[in-house]
Protein backbone atom coordinates (compact mmCIF):
# COMPACT_ATOMS: atom_id res chain seq x y z
CA UNK A 1 0.00 0.00 0.00
CA UNK A 2 1.35 3.23 -1.03
CA UNK A 3 0.29 5.73 1.38
CA UNK A 4 2.21 8.99 1.54
CA UNK A 5 3.96 8.85 -1.89
CA UNK A 6 1.15 8.01 -4.01
CA UNK A 7 1.16 9.07 -7.72
CA UNK A 8 0.90 12.90 -7.80
CA UNK A 9 -2.36 14.31 -7.80
CA UNK A 10 -4.33 14.45 -10.71
CA UNK A 11 -6.02 17.94 -11.26
CA UNK A 12 -9.15 17.55 -9.34
CA UNK A 13 -10.53 20.93 -9.61
CA UNK A 14 -14.56 21.50 -8.78
CA UNK A 15 -16.10 22.62 -11.69
CA UNK A 16 -19.80 24.86 -11.79
CA UNK A 17 -22.59 22.21 -10.80
CA UNK A 18 -23.77 21.67 -14.40
CA UNK A 19 -27.64 22.47 -14.78
CA UNK A 20 -27.93 19.75 -16.97
CA UNK A 21 -25.83 16.59 -17.16
CA UNK A 22 -26.31 13.22 -18.73
CA UNK A 23 -24.07 11.82 -16.74
CA UNK A 24 -26.04 10.52 -13.45
CA UNK A 25 -28.51 8.94 -15.94
CA UNK A 26 -25.98 7.06 -17.93
CA UNK A 27 -24.64 5.67 -14.89
CA UNK A 28 -28.01 4.76 -13.69
CA UNK A 29 -28.76 3.00 -16.92
CA UNK A 30 -25.44 1.00 -16.54
CA UNK A 31 -26.22 -0.06 -13.41
CA UNK A 32 -29.57 -1.35 -14.71
CA UNK A 33 -27.77 -3.00 -17.44
CA UNK A 34 -24.99 -4.47 -15.66
CA UNK A 35 -26.73 -6.54 -13.84
CA UNK A 36 -27.43 -10.14 -15.26
CA UNK A 37 -30.78 -10.66 -13.48
CA UNK A 38 -31.85 -8.24 -15.50
CA UNK A 39 -30.91 -9.00 -18.63
CA UNK A 40 -32.27 -12.65 -17.90
CA UNK A 41 -35.74 -10.94 -17.40
CA UNK A 42 -35.70 -9.09 -20.56
CA UNK A 43 -34.62 -12.22 -22.32
CA UNK A 44 -37.77 -13.59 -21.45
CA UNK A 45 -39.22 -10.92 -22.65
CA UNK A 46 -37.75 -10.94 -25.38
CA UNK A 47 -38.55 -14.99 -25.70
CA UNK A 48 -42.43 -14.71 -25.79
CA UNK A 49 -43.17 -13.57 -29.68
CA UNK A 50 -40.39 -15.89 -30.49
CA UNK A 51 -42.43 -18.73 -28.70
CA UNK A 52 -46.07 -17.46 -30.17
CA UNK A 53 -44.27 -17.89 -33.52
CA UNK A 54 -43.23 -20.86 -33.35
CA UNK A 55 -46.12 -22.40 -31.48
CA UNK A 56 -48.71 -21.10 -34.49
CA UNK A 57 -46.24 -22.14 -36.92
CA UNK A 58 -46.08 -25.60 -35.72
CA UNK A 59 -49.75 -25.90 -34.20
CA UNK A 60 -51.68 -23.39 -36.38
CA UNK A 61 -54.73 -22.27 -34.65
CA UNK A 62 -58.09 -24.10 -36.12
CA UNK A 63 -59.41 -20.49 -37.83
CA UNK A 64 -59.41 -16.74 -37.94
CA UNK A 65 -63.54 -17.11 -38.50
CA UNK A 66 -63.47 -18.26 -34.82
CA UNK A 67 -65.13 -15.07 -32.98
CA UNK A 68 -63.95 -12.74 -30.64
CA UNK A 69 -61.34 -12.91 -28.04
CA UNK A 70 -57.40 -12.90 -28.20
CA UNK A 71 -57.77 -15.80 -30.41
CA UNK A 72 -58.30 -13.44 -33.53
CA UNK A 73 -55.02 -12.18 -32.98
CA UNK A 74 -53.25 -15.76 -32.83
CA UNK A 75 -55.03 -16.77 -35.52
CA UNK A 76 -54.22 -14.09 -37.95
CA UNK A 77 -50.58 -14.87 -37.48
CA UNK A 78 -50.56 -17.71 -39.94
CA UNK A 79 -51.69 -14.67 -42.57
CA UNK A 80 -49.77 -11.76 -41.34
CA UNK A 81 -46.46 -11.43 -39.40
CA UNK A 82 -47.38 -7.91 -37.86
CA UNK A 83 -49.64 -10.44 -35.16
CA UNK A 84 -47.26 -11.60 -33.72
CA UNK A 85 -45.80 -9.07 -32.16
CA UNK A 86 -49.79 -7.58 -31.64
CA UNK A 87 -50.24 -11.03 -30.05
CA UNK A 88 -47.40 -11.42 -27.94
CA UNK A 89 -48.15 -7.78 -26.58
CA UNK A 90 -51.62 -9.00 -25.55
CA UNK A 91 -50.26 -11.60 -23.83
CA UNK A 92 -47.57 -9.60 -22.13
CA UNK A 93 -49.02 -6.21 -21.17
CA UNK A 94 -51.37 -7.80 -18.63
CA UNK A 95 -48.72 -9.44 -16.57
CA UNK A 96 -44.74 -10.15 -17.73
CA UNK A 97 -44.50 -6.65 -18.52
CA UNK A 98 -45.27 -5.12 -15.52
CA UNK A 99 -43.52 -7.46 -13.76
CA UNK A 100 -40.56 -7.29 -15.19
CA UNK A 101 -40.45 -3.35 -14.40
CA UNK A 102 -42.07 -4.01 -11.19
CA UNK A 103 -39.08 -6.00 -9.90
CA UNK A 104 -36.48 -3.71 -11.24
CA UNK A 105 -37.94 -0.19 -10.29
CA UNK A 106 -38.66 -1.94 -7.01
CA UNK A 107 -35.09 -2.63 -6.40
CA UNK A 108 -34.06 1.15 -7.50
CA UNK A 109 -34.33 3.03 -4.18
CA UNK A 110 -35.47 -0.18 -1.72
CA UNK A 111 -32.13 -2.08 -2.98
CA UNK A 112 -29.90 0.95 -2.64
CA UNK A 113 -31.24 1.81 0.49
CA UNK A 114 -30.87 -2.13 2.00
CA UNK A 115 -27.43 -2.36 0.42
CA UNK A 116 -26.73 1.03 2.43
CA UNK A 117 -25.04 2.69 -0.89
CA UNK A 118 -28.03 5.18 -0.52
CA UNK A 119 -26.44 6.77 2.35
CA UNK A 120 -23.67 7.53 0.19
CA UNK A 121 -25.48 8.82 -2.92
CA UNK A 122 -27.37 11.00 -0.20
CA UNK A 123 -24.12 12.71 1.31
CA UNK A 124 -22.33 13.02 -2.17
CA UNK A 125 -24.91 15.28 -2.20
CA UNK A 126 -27.67 14.12 -4.45
CA UNK A 127 -30.88 15.49 -3.70
CA UNK A 128 -33.75 13.52 -3.27
CA UNK A 129 -36.12 14.82 -5.76
CA UNK A 130 -33.08 14.58 -8.70
CA UNK A 131 -32.59 10.72 -7.30
CA UNK A 132 -36.18 10.27 -7.73
CA UNK A 133 -36.79 11.65 -10.99
CA UNK A 134 -33.13 10.00 -12.49
CA UNK A 135 -34.36 6.85 -11.24
CA UNK A 136 -37.78 7.19 -12.43
CA UNK A 137 -36.36 8.22 -15.76
CA UNK A 138 -33.68 5.45 -16.50
CA UNK A 139 -36.88 2.70 -15.59
CA UNK A 140 -39.28 4.08 -18.21
CA UNK A 141 -37.13 4.71 -20.96
CA UNK A 142 -35.47 1.86 -21.55
CA UNK A 143 -38.86 -0.12 -21.07
CA UNK A 144 -40.68 2.07 -23.52
CA UNK A 145 -37.96 0.99 -25.74
CA UNK A 146 -38.18 -2.45 -25.42
CA UNK A 147 -42.02 -2.66 -25.89
CA UNK A 148 -41.66 -0.71 -29.13
CA UNK A 149 -38.49 -3.42 -29.92
CA UNK A 150 -40.90 -5.79 -29.05
CA UNK A 151 -43.46 -4.39 -31.48
CA UNK A 152 -40.74 -4.08 -34.42
CA UNK A 153 -38.48 -7.05 -34.57
CA UNK A 154 -40.49 -9.77 -35.01
CA UNK A 155 -41.74 -7.70 -38.01
CA UNK A 156 -38.66 -7.32 -39.58
CA UNK A 157 -37.71 -10.15 -41.19
CA UNK A 158 -41.52 -10.52 -42.12
CA UNK A 159 -41.47 -7.63 -44.08
CA UNK A 160 -38.63 -9.12 -46.54
CA UNK A 161 -40.96 -12.09 -46.92
CA UNK A 162 -44.88 -11.90 -45.84
CA UNK A 163 -45.63 -15.36 -47.26
CA UNK A 164 -42.98 -17.14 -44.84
CA UNK A 165 -45.51 -18.43 -42.91
CA UNK B 1 -14.71 31.89 7.41
CA UNK B 2 -16.22 30.64 10.30
CA UNK B 3 -13.75 28.81 12.65
CA UNK B 4 -15.01 25.58 13.35
CA UNK B 5 -15.49 23.06 10.84
CA UNK B 6 -18.27 21.23 12.69
CA UNK B 7 -20.50 23.22 15.04
CA UNK B 8 -23.83 21.92 16.82
CA UNK B 9 -25.95 23.84 19.34
CA UNK B 10 -28.22 21.28 21.54
CA UNK B 11 -28.46 18.51 19.00
CA UNK B 12 -30.98 16.02 19.75
CA UNK B 13 -32.84 13.33 18.33
CA UNK B 14 -35.31 10.89 19.52
CA UNK B 15 -36.41 7.70 18.44
CA UNK B 16 -40.32 7.30 20.00
CA UNK B 17 -39.53 7.55 23.25
CA UNK B 18 -35.25 6.73 23.58
CA UNK B 19 -33.73 9.93 23.35
CA UNK B 20 -30.75 8.74 21.20
CA UNK B 21 -28.51 11.84 21.30
CA UNK B 22 -29.04 14.60 23.74
CA UNK B 23 -28.20 18.52 23.34
CA UNK B 24 -25.23 17.99 21.70
CA UNK B 25 -23.15 20.78 21.27
CA UNK B 26 -19.81 19.95 19.23
CA UNK B 27 -17.13 21.83 18.30
CA UNK B 28 -14.55 20.68 15.90
CA UNK B 29 -12.03 23.58 14.67
CA UNK B 30 -10.43 23.69 11.27
CA UNK B 31 -7.52 21.76 10.69
CA UNK B 32 -8.02 19.64 14.21
CA UNK B 33 -8.28 15.49 13.82
CA UNK B 34 -11.58 15.35 16.01
CA UNK B 35 -11.51 11.76 17.76
CA UNK B 36 -14.82 11.35 18.58
CA UNK B 37 -15.24 8.80 21.65
CA UNK B 38 -17.88 6.79 23.28
CA UNK B 39 -19.24 3.45 23.89
CA UNK B 40 -21.36 0.83 21.38
CA UNK B 41 -24.83 2.66 21.05
CA UNK B 42 -23.71 6.00 22.66
CA UNK B 43 -25.40 8.07 20.07
CA UNK B 44 -22.12 8.91 17.96
CA UNK B 45 -23.52 6.92 14.56
CA UNK B 46 -26.86 8.84 14.98
CA UNK B 47 -25.01 12.17 15.61
CA UNK B 48 -22.99 11.72 12.18
CA UNK B 49 -25.90 11.09 10.42
CA UNK B 50 -27.65 14.50 11.58
CA UNK B 51 -24.43 15.75 10.54
CA UNK B 52 -24.52 14.61 7.27
CA UNK B 53 -28.42 15.06 6.82
CA UNK B 54 -29.06 11.92 6.17
CA UNK B 55 -31.88 12.06 9.34
CA UNK B 56 -33.21 15.41 10.27
CA UNK B 57 -32.50 16.49 14.14
CA UNK B 58 -35.89 16.33 16.48
CA UNK B 59 -34.38 19.76 17.92
CA UNK B 60 -31.14 21.90 17.55
CA UNK B 61 -29.19 23.05 14.80
CA UNK B 62 -25.81 22.34 13.34
CA UNK B 63 -23.35 23.78 10.80
CA UNK B 64 -19.98 22.47 8.65
CA UNK B 65 -17.39 24.16 7.23
CA UNK B 66 -19.40 27.50 9.05
CA UNK B 67 -22.60 27.15 6.97
CA UNK B 68 -25.78 26.18 8.51
CA UNK B 69 -26.90 22.64 7.34
CA UNK B 70 -29.73 21.10 5.79
CA UNK B 71 -29.93 24.79 4.32
CA UNK B 72 -26.49 24.67 2.49
CA UNK B 73 -26.33 21.01 2.30
CA UNK B 74 -25.80 21.41 -1.73
CA UNK B 75 -22.88 23.84 -1.17
CA UNK B 76 -21.61 22.10 2.22
CA UNK B 77 -21.49 18.61 1.15
CA UNK B 78 -19.35 18.43 -1.92
CA UNK B 79 -16.68 19.82 0.34
CA UNK B 80 -16.93 17.13 2.63
CA UNK B 81 -15.85 13.21 2.42
CA UNK B 82 -17.89 10.73 4.57
CA UNK B 83 -17.84 7.19 5.27
CA UNK B 84 -20.67 6.08 7.41
CA UNK B 85 -21.86 2.88 9.31
CA UNK B 86 -19.44 0.92 7.42
CA UNK B 87 -19.03 0.34 3.90
CA UNK B 88 -21.61 0.41 1.26
CA UNK B 89 -21.55 -0.40 -2.40
CA UNK B 90 -23.17 -2.65 -5.19
CA UNK B 91 -21.94 -5.98 -5.06
CA UNK B 92 -21.79 -6.80 -9.00
CA UNK B 93 -19.78 -3.93 -9.96
CA UNK B 94 -16.50 -3.50 -9.39
CA UNK B 95 -14.34 -1.19 -7.26
CA UNK B 96 -13.56 1.20 -9.93
CA UNK B 97 -17.19 1.46 -11.20
CA UNK B 98 -18.55 1.79 -8.19
CA UNK B 99 -16.46 4.67 -7.49
CA UNK B 100 -17.11 5.71 -10.73
CA UNK B 101 -20.47 5.68 -9.99
CA UNK B 102 -20.18 7.46 -6.88
CA UNK B 103 -17.86 10.45 -8.86
CA UNK B 104 -21.14 10.41 -11.32
CA UNK B 105 -23.46 11.77 -8.79
CA UNK B 106 -21.22 14.63 -7.79
CA UNK B 107 -22.69 16.83 -10.13
CA UNK B 108 -19.23 19.44 -9.02
CA UNK B 109 -17.13 16.84 -10.51
CA UNK B 110 -15.38 16.93 -13.74
CA UNK B 111 -15.95 14.15 -16.07
CA UNK B 112 -12.82 14.97 -17.59
CA UNK B 113 -11.00 13.74 -15.19
CA UNK B 114 -12.97 11.42 -13.40
CA UNK B 115 -11.00 7.97 -14.78
CA UNK B 116 -7.14 9.75 -13.18
CA UNK B 117 -8.86 11.02 -9.82
CA UNK B 118 -10.41 7.60 -9.14
CA UNK B 119 -6.94 5.58 -9.83
CA UNK B 120 -5.56 7.92 -7.78
CA UNK B 121 -8.00 7.13 -4.81
CA UNK B 122 -7.32 3.40 -5.33
CA UNK B 123 -3.67 3.94 -5.61
CA UNK B 124 -3.84 5.95 -2.18
CA UNK B 125 -5.47 3.35 -0.78
CA UNK B 126 -4.06 0.72 -2.22
CA UNK B 127 -6.42 -0.86 -3.72
CA UNK B 128 -5.26 -0.14 -7.90
CA UNK B 129 -4.28 -3.86 -8.35
CA UNK B 130 -7.87 -4.95 -7.46
CA UNK B 131 -9.92 -2.42 -9.22
CA UNK B 132 -11.18 -4.92 -11.86
CA UNK B 133 -12.11 -7.26 -8.72
CA UNK B 134 -16.20 -7.42 -8.43
CA UNK B 135 -16.77 -5.49 -4.79
CA UNK B 136 -18.32 -8.76 -3.73
CA UNK B 137 -14.88 -10.39 -3.88
CA UNK B 138 -13.39 -7.64 -1.96
CA UNK B 139 -12.44 -8.81 1.75
CA UNK B 140 -13.40 -6.76 4.65
CA UNK B 141 -10.53 -5.01 4.72
CA UNK B 142 -10.43 -3.76 1.24
CA UNK B 143 -14.22 -3.29 1.80
CA UNK B 144 -13.11 -0.49 4.08
CA UNK B 145 -10.57 0.70 2.05
CA UNK B 146 -12.66 1.33 -0.97
CA UNK B 147 -15.05 3.48 1.38
CA UNK B 148 -11.95 5.18 2.43
CA UNK B 149 -10.88 6.02 -1.15
CA UNK B 150 -14.63 7.09 -2.16
CA UNK B 151 -13.85 10.27 0.65
CA UNK B 152 -10.69 11.06 -1.67
CA UNK B 153 -12.41 11.50 -5.43
CA UNK B 154 -12.22 15.03 -4.64
CA UNK B 155 -10.27 17.59 -2.65
CA UNK B 156 -12.59 17.56 0.29
CA UNK B 157 -12.43 20.29 3.48
CA UNK B 158 -13.63 18.15 6.18
CA UNK B 159 -13.37 13.91 6.62
CA UNK B 160 -16.14 12.54 8.74
CA UNK B 161 -15.07 8.75 9.09
CA UNK B 162 -17.17 6.72 11.85
CA UNK B 163 -15.15 3.77 12.88
CA UNK B 164 -12.72 3.38 9.55
CA UNK B 165 -10.71 0.44 11.22
CA UNK B 166 -13.42 -1.36 11.97
CA UNK B 167 -13.03 -5.06 11.36
CA UNK B 168 -9.32 -4.41 9.53
CA UNK B 169 -6.55 -6.46 11.14
CA UNK B 170 -3.63 -4.56 12.87
CA UNK B 171 -1.77 -4.05 9.05
CA UNK B 172 -4.79 -2.51 7.84
CA UNK B 173 -5.45 -0.28 10.81
CA UNK B 174 -2.15 1.16 10.81
CA UNK B 175 -1.85 1.70 7.00
CA UNK B 176 -5.56 3.50 7.63
CA UNK B 177 -4.24 5.38 10.32
CA UNK B 178 -1.40 6.75 8.11
CA UNK B 179 -3.96 7.74 5.89
CA UNK B 180 -5.87 9.91 7.84
CA UNK B 181 -2.37 11.46 9.38
CA UNK B 182 -1.56 12.23 5.44
CA UNK B 183 -5.25 13.30 4.65
CA UNK B 184 -4.77 15.63 7.55
CA UNK B 185 -1.25 16.79 6.85
CA UNK B 186 -2.79 18.09 3.31
CA UNK B 187 -5.09 20.48 5.83
CA UNK B 188 -8.76 18.74 6.52
CA UNK B 189 -10.11 18.34 8.90
CA UNK B 190 -11.07 15.29 10.14
CA UNK B 191 -13.40 13.93 12.65
CA UNK B 192 -13.16 10.62 13.79
CA UNK B 193 -15.50 8.43 15.62
CA UNK B 194 -13.87 5.41 16.87
CA UNK B 195 -14.16 3.24 20.10
CA UNK B 196 -10.26 2.44 20.25
CA UNK B 197 -8.41 4.70 22.40
CA UNK B 198 -5.07 3.51 21.05
CA UNK B 199 -6.28 5.35 17.94
CA UNK B 200 -6.93 8.32 19.68
CA UNK B 201 -3.88 8.63 21.63
CA UNK B 202 -1.86 8.19 18.23
CA UNK B 203 -3.47 10.29 15.59
CA UNK B 204 -6.27 12.71 17.42
CA UNK B 205 -5.39 16.16 18.33
CA UNK B 206 -9.38 16.77 20.00
CA UNK B 207 -11.06 14.49 21.65
CA UNK B 208 -14.94 14.61 22.23
CA UNK B 209 -16.94 12.33 24.68
CA UNK B 210 -20.08 10.71 23.95
CA UNK B 211 -22.25 8.44 26.97
CA UNK B 212 -25.33 7.58 26.72
CA UNK B 213 -26.14 10.63 24.45
CA UNK B 214 -24.72 13.25 25.95
CA UNK B 215 -21.10 15.09 24.99
CA UNK B 216 -19.79 14.51 28.51
CA UNK B 217 -16.03 15.98 27.79
CA UNK B 218 -14.51 17.86 24.47
CA UNK B 219 -11.06 19.40 24.91
CA UNK B 220 -7.81 19.41 23.10
CA UNK B 221 -6.11 16.03 23.86
CA UNK B 222 -3.03 18.32 25.10
CA UNK B 223 -5.51 19.84 27.70
CA UNK B 224 -7.11 16.45 29.48
CA UNK B 225 -3.43 15.44 29.60
CA UNK B 226 -2.28 18.21 31.17
CA UNK B 227 -5.52 17.60 33.68
CA UNK B 228 -4.34 14.18 34.34
CA UNK B 229 -2.42 13.79 37.52
CA UNK B 230 0.63 11.34 37.85
CA UNK B 231 1.51 9.11 40.12
CA UNK B 232 5.11 7.70 41.81
CA UNK B 233 5.08 4.09 41.67
CA UNK B 234 7.82 2.46 43.57
CA UNK B 235 9.08 -1.35 43.16
CA UNK B 236 10.44 -2.63 46.47
CA UNK B 237 10.99 -5.59 48.29
CA UNK B 238 10.06 -3.70 51.69
CA UNK B 239 6.61 -1.52 50.89
CA UNK B 240 5.91 -0.83 54.53
CA UNK B 241 9.14 1.05 54.76
CA UNK B 242 8.67 3.06 51.24
CA UNK B 243 5.17 3.67 52.31
CA UNK B 244 6.33 5.71 55.56
CA UNK B 245 9.34 7.33 53.65
CA UNK B 246 6.80 8.68 51.52
CA UNK B 247 4.59 9.63 54.00
CA UNK B 248 7.18 11.13 55.34
CA UNK B 249 7.93 13.40 52.82
CA UNK B 250 4.10 14.57 51.99
CA UNK B 251 3.06 12.30 49.33
CA UNK B 252 -0.43 11.90 49.51
CA UNK B 253 -2.73 9.08 49.01
CA UNK B 254 -0.40 6.14 49.48
CA UNK B 255 -0.72 2.65 48.64
CA UNK B 256 1.27 -0.30 49.48
CA UNK B 257 0.16 -3.08 46.86
CA UNK B 258 1.39 -6.57 47.77
CA UNK B 259 1.57 -8.78 44.96
CA UNK B 260 3.48 -11.80 44.41
CA UNK B 261 7.15 -10.94 43.92
CA UNK B 262 6.49 -7.07 43.02
CA UNK B 263 5.60 -5.26 45.81
CA UNK B 264 4.75 -1.82 45.05
CA UNK B 265 3.66 1.61 46.75
CA UNK B 266 1.85 4.21 44.68
CA UNK B 267 1.25 7.63 45.69
CA UNK B 268 0.22 11.33 44.60
CA UNK B 269 3.78 13.39 44.90
CA UNK B 270 1.70 16.43 44.23
CA UNK B 271 4.30 19.18 44.43
CA UNK B 272 6.93 16.75 45.96
CA UNK B 273 10.22 16.34 43.27
CA UNK B 274 10.40 12.88 42.07
CA UNK B 275 14.54 12.80 41.81
CA UNK B 276 13.56 13.90 46.37
CA UNK B 277 11.77 10.72 46.78
CA UNK B 278 14.15 8.53 44.95
CA UNK B 279 17.20 10.46 47.00
CA UNK B 280 15.42 10.01 50.49
CA UNK B 281 14.29 6.25 49.86
CA UNK B 282 17.98 5.25 49.39
CA UNK B 283 19.40 7.62 52.48
CA UNK B 284 16.30 5.55 54.55
CA UNK B 285 18.44 2.60 53.32
CA UNK B 286 14.83 1.22 50.78
CA UNK B 287 15.89 -1.33 48.44
CA UNK B 288 14.38 0.36 45.38
CA UNK B 289 14.22 -2.00 42.53
CA UNK B 290 11.88 0.39 40.17
CA UNK B 291 10.33 3.85 40.12
CA UNK B 292 8.59 5.61 37.79
CA UNK B 293 6.09 8.56 37.78
CA UNK B 294 3.17 7.51 35.60
CA UNK B 295 0.27 9.08 34.30
CA UNK B 296 -3.20 7.34 33.66
CA UNK B 297 -3.62 6.50 30.47
CA UNK B 298 -6.35 7.55 28.23
CA UNK B 299 -8.29 4.60 29.23
CA UNK B 300 -8.87 5.28 32.80
CA UNK B 301 -9.32 8.41 31.89
CA UNK B 302 -11.96 7.55 29.83
CA UNK B 303 -13.46 5.52 32.33
CA UNK B 304 -13.89 7.86 35.05
CA UNK B 305 -15.01 10.16 32.42
CA UNK B 306 -17.91 7.74 31.35
CA UNK B 307 -18.40 5.73 34.92
CA UNK B 308 -17.93 2.68 33.86
CA UNK B 309 -15.98 -0.02 31.61
CA UNK B 310 -15.48 1.41 28.37
CA UNK B 311 -17.06 -1.63 26.39
CA UNK B 312 -20.58 -1.66 28.82
CA UNK B 313 -23.59 0.68 27.86
CA UNK B 314 -26.70 0.64 29.17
Amino acid sequence: MSVVEATPAPIAQRVKPRRFSTRFYRSELMLIFGRRRNWAGLAVLAAVPLIIAVATKVWPPTGPANGGGPDTFFASITSNGLFVSLAALTAELPLFLPLAVASIAGDAVAGEANLGTLRYLLSVPVQRTRLLLVKYAAIVAPMGCSVSVETNIPTAPRAESPTAM
Amino acid sequence: MDESAVSSTGLTKRFRRQVAVDGVDLAVPRGAVYGFLGPNGSGKTTTIRMLLGLIGPTAGSHALLGRDMPQHSGDVLPRVGALVEGPAFHPYLSGRANLLRLDAADRTADPRTARARVDHALDRVGLLAAARKRYRAYSLGMRQRLALAATMLMPRDLLILDEPTNGLDPQGTREVRSIISALAADGATVMLSTHLLSEVEQICTHVGVMHLGKLVAQAPLVQLRAQAVPRVRVDTAQPEDAARVLTGLGVTEVEARVEAGADAVTGLPGDVAPEKIVAALVHDGVPVRGFAVVAPDLEEMFVSLTGEGFDVSG
